[in-house]
């Protein structure tokens, strides 16, 4: 009886111990896209911090999606969503515009999103 | 007169000696290679995750160079990896400057004399491009890593310039 339960507790350990090592490894795989898709993202803001805010890019409302590609791959898209901030304490003509980046894939059967925003001046 | 027969029957058979044995065999042979396995997982897991976080870091610190500066010249080192100089306002020697070092197939980094290797992780690739339309935009248009497992890590992004006159 000893040996038994003795083996089940091994067996449960060791199964429980290999998951974690799968689940560690998918993790660093899944960061590996989530940093790449930061990239891409603060690439598009500041792509998008030096436009003039008459470029249709900076126009308020969503932009894109433009394709987001990993190592020859399609994964997911990107768009960017601008809106007008209205800041009292700015004192600058056309006031400020957010701009939130979101870069959307799916990898492994699982959705994943970056989101990053900024606010940018109006000039 | 009796005679105590489980005084003669003490010990192990030869048998029962080997089939302890080749059990003791099997299970530390398991154990060994769930060991082996589970150390190598690790590393190149580890070293997977050292090369991610050095890329992310490169490319924030890069980032960080071009925000501060006025212009950007991307020159071929060999192949198709660059070196990247930026300049301040007016100046016409490099405030800092990226490049790619085919001596050890590493980014440095620095400003005058004084540089240092951006990571331990070999670069593959430090491909760059100047905006074409555009003078306060560089483009990092690949920067491909190696982890000491031999996994490559690729990525990109734009940077802008900021120390710059208002438009």
């Amino acid at each position: 009886m000893e040996v038994i339960v003795a083996t089940l507790i091994a067996t449960l350990t060791i199964t429980a111990l290999a998951y974690t090592f799968g689940t560690g490894r998918g993790l660093i795989d899944r960061y590996e896209i989530a940093r790449v898709a930061l990239g891409r993202a603060q690439g598009r803001i500041e792509r998008l911090s030096v436009l003039p805010t008459s470029n249709a890019d900076l126009s308020p409302g969503m932009h894109g999606p433009q394709p987001f590609v990993v190592n020859g791959t399609t994964l997911g898209n990107e768009a960017w969503r601008v809106d007008p901030m209205d800041d009292p304490v700015t004192p600058i003509v056309g006031g400020l515009r957010r701009v939130t980046v979101i870069v959307a894939w799916t990898s492994g059967g699982l959705r994943d999103t970056v989101r990053l925003d900024r606010v940018l001046l109006s000039y | 007169m009796r005679h105590d027969r489980t005084c003669d029957e003490r010990g192990l058979t030869l048998t029962e000696l080997t089939i302890v044995a080749v059990l003791a065999l099997l299970v530390s042979a398991a154990i060994v290679t769930f060991y082996i396995n589970s150390q190598a997982s690790w590393t190149d897991a580890s070293s997977k995750s050292i090369t991610q976080r050095e890329a992310t870091a490169l490319v924030s610190h890069m980032a960080n160079e071009a925000h501060r500066s006025s212009q950007a010249v991307v020159t071929l080192v060999d192949g198709a990896n660059c070196r990247l100089e930026f300049f301040d306002a007016g100046q016409g020697v490099a405030r800092y400057a990226f490049w790619w070092d085919p001596a050890d197939s590493l980014v440095h980094e620095g400003s005058g004399a004084q540089s240092t290797a951006s990571g331990t992780s070999t670069v593959e690739r430090f491909a760059l491009t100047p905006c074409t339309s555009c003078d306060s935009l560089v483009e990092l248009t690949s920067l491909t890593m190696r982890s000491a497992d031999g996994r490559r890590i690729t990525m990109s992004t734009t940077m802008a310039m900021y120390n710059r006159a208002s438009p």
